[in-house]
């Protein structure tokens, strides 16, 4: 009995990731500067580390451009001075990022940070078979996160259908 | 084993009679998912959005922050237009509740 309970908390634990549909990770809005498109949060791993890399996506139609917001994770209070969407053929670098916060959460710092990329960068990134790589560089190190290829293989498919939405909002 | 089938029967009955101690509103036994306004103030629709969300699991564990302080800290917004509340229940066992958060 106590082994089926458990089973089930598991379950219920794991509910959230069962059939994603693609409209239940956008949001689209009719703004005064245009429309606003907004993917909700997925989360990278490190590949060296245990944090992981939160982050969402928003784009605006009237200036073209997308902001990515992530949460940085570290042992030691940090400001991330750029941030790379590294493919295999490609790599975009934002060499302004815009710091929104800075918090301590029980053994380790975090820090919220805002960054632009072109639309076309950021689609050709998202769109690829294999994950992007989001590179953080910080003045104590160089951090690199991804998604794993089952987990992505999954997400980019939901990625390139709101990316089909953006391009058709467009016309 | 009629024992464990009657105390599983008794489990689920008593889990579809707690959907509503997660959820406020709209309620569906076996599912719920919608969305509701939550607040609207005057300022024009912003461009910058957050989310924030809290997650309860067979009414033992609730854990999360879905303040819209935390939302609109996700995205850095320092003024707000509007605010939406997604609740998401799968048999009153499995429930999160998600604040959308839309300003400048």
């Amino acid at each position: 009995m106590k082994k089926i309970f458990f089973a089930i908390f598991l379950l219920c634990l794991h509910i959230p990731s069962f059939a994603k549909k693609t409209e239940d990770m956008y949001i689209m809005r009719h703004t005064s500067k245009g429309q606003l498109f907004f993917i909700s949060e997925n989360i990278f791993h490190s590949t060296n580390r245990t944090f992981n890399l939160p982050f969402d996506i928003t784009y605006l139609n009237s200036s073209d451009s997308v902001s990515i917001k992530m949460t940085v994770y570290n042992d030691q209070l940090t400001r991330v001075d750029s941030v790379a969407l590294v493919t295999t053929d490609d790599r975009y670098v934002c060499p302004n990022v815009h710091s929104i916060y800075n918090e301590k959460e029980k053994k380790f710092w975090t820090h919220r940070c805002d960054c632009a990329f072109s639309y076309k960068a950021t689609k050709k990134c998202f769109i690829q078979s294999t994950s992007p790589q989001i590179v953080i560089y910080t003045a104590t190190g160089t951090h690199t996160y991804a998604m794993p290829q089952q987990q992505w293989q999954k997400l980019s498919f939901h990625l390139r259908e709101i990316f089909m939405l953006i391009d058709a909002s467009k016309r | 084993m009629k024992k464990t089938i009657l105390r599983a029967t008794f489990a689920l009955v008593l889990a579809l009679g707690l959907t509503s101690c997660g959820t406020v509103g709209l309620v569906g036994a076996a599912y719920t998912g919608y969305t509701e306004p939550a607040a609207v103030t005057s300022n024009e629709l912003g461009t910058k959005v957050g989310q924030a969300d809290a997650v309860s699991v067979l009414g033992v564990v609730a854990i999360g922050d879905a303040g819209v302080e935390k939302a609109a800290k996700q995205a850095g917004i320092k003024k707000v237009s509007h605010v939406d509340k997604k609740i998401v229940s799968v048999l009153g066992l499995f429930t999160k509740v998600t604040y959308t958060v839309y300003g400048e």
